[in-house]
């Protein structure tokens, strides 16, 4: 298993402001690494850099092995990202949008028509294929924006938050499912300010603050950085003890 | 009650920068471009401009009467030019002639230039006219007339003096981007529907009159003092002159009142800003080109009837007609027109609005 | 890119707005511009140099003359052969377009008293536009030869044009002439020893003499041009609608993720645009049956290819105004001003002869401008017009589709929408 993404120097200023200060991460081949900080971190900034959306100040970001930004072209089929905010049409039917963006990865005939019918089944939506997203409850449009991304079977996924504001049935069935495609080869990047979710899912966790990584372990680990008893202590107090209890006011 | 919502909408709209380019900077623009643009279709026949021509002669025309013409062109300010060579056609463009004459023994044959018609037909005018004058006075054996213009019975009706295009433009224009004053509110509707403020407002004690209200208000202050804002500089800037001030101010904001009133009911009958838009927009663009917002109402040749059926003809004959006559028979009906629009407007606004309600209960 | 295209259609067609739109907006254009015909009196059909015969006394006369041009209204109670030589010697001097009212038929020759004469030159001071309005008595001939002109006929000066002072010396001379020769025939001998004469008018810097009919035909295409172009305009605007939406939602940042890139996107909304000004041309050729198309010079498949063609330049247009500014109550406002103010420039209106060389060169971008005179060259003949059309329609939308990409890679947020 090599390193399937790994960050050089990675910096992104506004204006003045660092937002991201020299990010120098690795995510191996198979894991499910993830990212949590307060808010302002930086983490969905960096989220978008590693997919291309937002050109970084300074740094590289490489992507099995290769520098991303100068092959996006060739490696932007092997990511999925799956946005904290919802990006599906409304008044189109589940299996129209999910239809629309496995397209335009040179996906089509009766393969785009299995990948289609795939990823409904794997997000529990087969059966509403035929209606509007708009009519869809808020934990349905989430399962809907997760198959979205994931009908081109991409070799890394990046999930941003996806369980804001669903119930908790939900939140485990998208748990359950993120592990699943972790089982079936996919790497994930997974940021989320619910500590359980990333303790239970993550393999590996980095905590950012202020645009920097502070600290990068498994829970364990973490946990131990801050107490020799790490059974007396939660992810969320090793999280509090390391970022503070301030109010992150951006 | 509703004193804050409407102080709260007006900052709101007063804000956007949208409204202060709709209304205020795109007609002081366009005022600009056309009023320059149609400058000369709008004004006066310049009668003592000297036309040059130039001529030539063929076979046996009479020198003395040519030297007879040549003074009579002298006195009516037209240069002839003689040219023995060349196409006259050729001539005309290269020359930059208003016209060219041939003179064949007894016919002649005038070369008008399609662009400068009314030089071209000045020099046939007094070639016709020497010559009728010198053959009737051979014939008649008088060489001057018996009868002068002041034999003639001559009448000076009222008419409608001519308008300079800046004046024009000047006003029609401001009076035309008032009437979108739809876009006003636009940003702050949409604003309201997105972020669920509606539905907030739904479950407080304000009627939806109120409601109402608290958008027109503010809408029609804004727009209101965005056009007369506009009317300021197009004054300090353009000269454009507004004829008598009260009653101009109360037609222009009687007719922003009006327009908003339009914009307010389409938007409560279909709740959605885009198809507002468009369907006033449109309305508005064929109300502005039957009333004169493009081509001018005076010159137009369209039915009466469809004319009158524009409330914009109405403020724009009156607006304009106080400004070159200082009065207009248009006042009453551009402010009846207004009222009655608000009137109407404003009631089935606030019955679709109440409608809406109910259904959504 | 398919999915695109198959994508954007669905989305429109699924909006109720957009039908209610489609179908009405062609309809409404479409008759209002039946009333713009049936009203239009437009140009003298014929020779300047003859008595332009006008339907009725309340017929206008203001758009019978180009700019210029002196029109003298005649209302004529006389009807004789004295007053008809009278007008027509007015009218041979050059400088005059005669329009007579003929005051003799029955229907109407019992009404026309002073009071009916005042009502009219009433009007005429107010709601139509000429040097002079005259009116020739019933005893116009006795009055002449009597000498007692103030009988004769009566001058109503409209206007502060100079040229009345010339027209009053005209008929003055005019009026001591027939006195003098006391009947037609004399008269009509003494013009013989008057030189004949001929008058050839050399067209402008295009090149194109068109007739008068013909450029009464170019005056109705302005303003078919601008009828029916508005709707197109709006088409653009609801494809951009749906663009906006998805930058909005992020849908057009999921969709740069792909490998569908920012130009592909931009192409599928254009030909999303294109597919929807098919529909709304169809629409408009089946709604053109109200028309005549007689007016227009030209048959209905030409006349429908031209509108869509410059339908689509709009639409384009206004497509990517909406995708740029990612605002649609801006790019409404926008798109229509833009729209509108490149009729009046392009000359639609008014003849841009008389403006200066800055608007005249300005009025060259404008595609309507093309459009009119790719209509002059067909009303000529001229095999080449469009093919000229094609090629200008594809040039706007080279430049439309390239401004259109570069603003939205340019555009392109940080973020994943505003929603």
């Amino acid at each position: 298993m090599g390193t399937i993404l790994k960050t050089k120097d990675l910096t992104k200023k506004y204006d003045n402001k660092v937002v991201v200060d020299n990010l120098n991460i690795e995510i191996q081949e198979g894991e499910i690494f993830g990212l949590l900080g307060p808010n302002g971190a930086g983490k969905s900034t960096t989220m978008n850099m590693i997919c291309g959306i937002v050109r970084p100040t300074l740094g590289d970001v490489e992507f099995m092995e290769k520098d991303f930004l100068k092959n996006r072209k060739k490696l932007i089929e092997n990511l999925g990202y799956i946005p904290q905010e919802l990006a599906i049409h409304g008044n189109l039917k589940a299996w129209e949008n999910v239809e629309l963006f496995t397209s335009l990865y040179g996906i089509k005939g009766a393969e785009l028509k299995e990948r289609i019918d795939e990823s409904l089944e794997y997000v529990g939506l087969l059966d509403k294929k035929n209606e509007y997203a708009k009519t869809f409850s808020g934990g349905m449009k989430r399962r809907l924006n997760i198959a979205c991304a994931i009908g081109h079977h991409p070799k890394l996924l990046i999930f941003d938050e996806p369980t804001v504001g669903i119930d908790p049935q939900s939140r485990n069935f998208i748990l359950d499912k993120i592990k699943m495609s972790n089982k079936n080869g996919a790497t994930i990047i997974y940021t989320s300010h619910y500590m359980e979710e990333v303790e239970a899912i993550c393999t590996r966790i980095a905590i950012m603050d202020n645009g920097k990584v502070i600290a990068t372990g498994t829970s364990e680990e973490l946990k131990k950085m801050v107490t020799d008893d790490t059974s007396s202590i939660t992810l969320e107090e090793v999280f509090l003890t390391m970022t503070g209890k301030k109010l992150r006011d951006y | 009650m509703i004193r804050y919502l409407i102080k709260n909408n007006f900052k709101l709209m007063a804000r956007s920068k949208t409204n202060f380019l709709l209304f205020v900077i795109t007609p002081l623009i366009l005022i600009a471009l056309l009023s320059s643009a149609f400058n000369d279709l709008m004004k006066k026949y310049e009668g003592d401009v000297s036309i040059s021509a130039g001529y030539r002669i063929d076979d046996d025309t009479s020198t003395e009467i040519l030297d007879a013409l040549k003074d009579a062109a002298e006195e009516g300010n037209v240069e002839l030019k003689e040219y023995s060579t060349g196409e006259p056609e050729e001539l005309i463009k290269e020359e930059d002639l208003g016209a060219f004459v041939v003179f064949n023994g007894d016919s002649y044959k005038i070369y008008q230039n399609d662009k400068n018609k009314e030089e071209g037909k000045a020099l046939e005018y007094m070639i016709n006219a020497f010559y009728d004058r010198v053959v009737t006075a051979t014939v008649t054996k008088k060489t001057e007339q018996d009868v002068s213009s002041s034999d003639l019975r001559i009448e000076n009706p009222d008419y409608m003096p001519p308008i300079e295009s800046t004046d024009y433009y000047g006003i029609i224009e401001i009076v035309y981007f008032g009437w979108c004053a739809i876009v006003c509110g636009a940003g702050v509707f949409v604003s309201e529907k997105k972020y669920r403020i509606r539905k907030k407002l739904r479950v407080s004690s304000l009627s939806e009159t109120q409601q109402y209200m608290a958008k027109y208000i503010p809408m029609v202050m804004v727009v209101s003092v965005g056009t007369l804002l506009s009317t300021a500089l197009s004054i300090l800037l353009f000269g454009v002159h507004w004829g008598n001030p009260l009653l101009s101010v109360v037609i222009v904001v009687l007719s922003t009142a009006a327009a908003t009133a339009l914009g307010l009911m389409v938007y409560s009958i279909t709740d959605n800003m885009v198809v507002t838009i468009i369907s006033v927009f449109s309305l508005v663009w064929f109300a502005g080109f039957f009333g004169g917002s493009f081509e001018t109402y005076m010159f137009s040749a369209h039915p009466m009837s469809v004319k009158m059926a524009s409330p914009i003809y109405h403020i724009n004959r009156a607006l304009v007609e106080l400004s070159c006559m200082g009065h207009s028979d248009f006042v009453g009906s551009a402010i009846g027109y207004s009222l009655a629009i608000i009137v109407v407007c404003t009631l089935i606004g606030i019955f679709a609005g109440t409608i809406r309600k109910r259904g959504k209960a | 890119m398919k999915t695109l295209v198959k994508t954007s259609i669905k989305l429109l067609f699924r909006s109720k707005a957009f039908w209610f739109f489609l179908v009405l907006m062609p309809m409404l254009s479409t008759f209002i511009l039946t009333l713009k015909f049936d009203s239009s009196a437009a140009f003298g059909d014929g020779n300047e140099e003859k008595i332009i015969e006008l339907a009725n006394a309340d017929e206008k006369v203001a758009y019978r003359g180009g700019k210029g041009e002196y029109l003298i209204k005649v209302y004529d109670a006389s009807g004789s052969d004295l007053s008809e030589y009278f007008l027509q010697k007015i009218c041979d001097s050059g400088m005059f377009l005669v329009h007579r009212a003929d005051l003799t038929k029955d229907d109407i020759k019992d009404q026309a008293n002073e009071e009916f004469i005042t009502d009219h030159i009433e009007k005429d001071g107010y709601e139509d536009r000429m040097g002079v309005a005259i009116y020739l008595t019933p005893d116009f001939d006795e009055a002449v030869l009597d000498g007692d002109y103030r009988k004769a006929l009566t001058i109503y000066v409209l206007s502060e044009d100079s040229r009345t002072e010339v027209l009053e010396d005209e008929i003055a001379f005019q009026l001591s002439r027939i006195k003098d020769m006391g009947t037609i025939d004399a008269l009509e001998k003494v013009d013989e020893y008057i030189p004949e004469k001929t008058i050839e008018t050399v067209a402008g810097g295009d090149g194109r003499n068109l007739t008068t009919t013909q450029i009464n035909q170019k005056t109705q295409m302005g303003y078919a041009f601008s009828f029916l172009t508005l709707g197109f305009v709006f088409c653009g605007i609801f494809v951009a609608h749906a663009s906006i939406k998805e930058q909005k939602n992020g849908v057009l940042t999921r969709i740069n993720l792909t490998k569908a890139g920012t130009l592909q996107y931009f192409v599928s909304k254009f030909i999303t645009g294109f597919v929807i000004a098919v529909m709304f041309a169809t629409v408009e050729s089946v709604c053109s049956i109200m028309l005549d198309f007689d007016d227009l010079g030209m048959n209905r498949f030409k006349f429908i290819g031209m509108i869509f063609l410059m339908g689509l330049i709009f639409s384009s247009l206004s497509m990517l105004i909406g995708i740029l500014l990612g605002d649609i109550m801006s790019s409404n406002v926008a798109a229509f001003t833009i729209w509108c103010m490149s009729a009046l420039l392009s000359g639609l209106y008014f003849p841009l002869n008389y403006t200066s060389n800055a608007l005249k060169v300005l009025s060259f971008l404008m595609p309507q401008k093309w459009f009119v005179t790719g209509a002059e060259m067909i009303f000529v003949g001229d095999n080449n017009a469009f093919p000229m059309l094609i090629c200008i329609t594809a040039a706007y939308l080279a430049v439309i589709i390239s401004l259109g990409s570069l603003g939205l890679k340019i555009r392109r947020t940080d973020s994943w929408g505003n929603s």
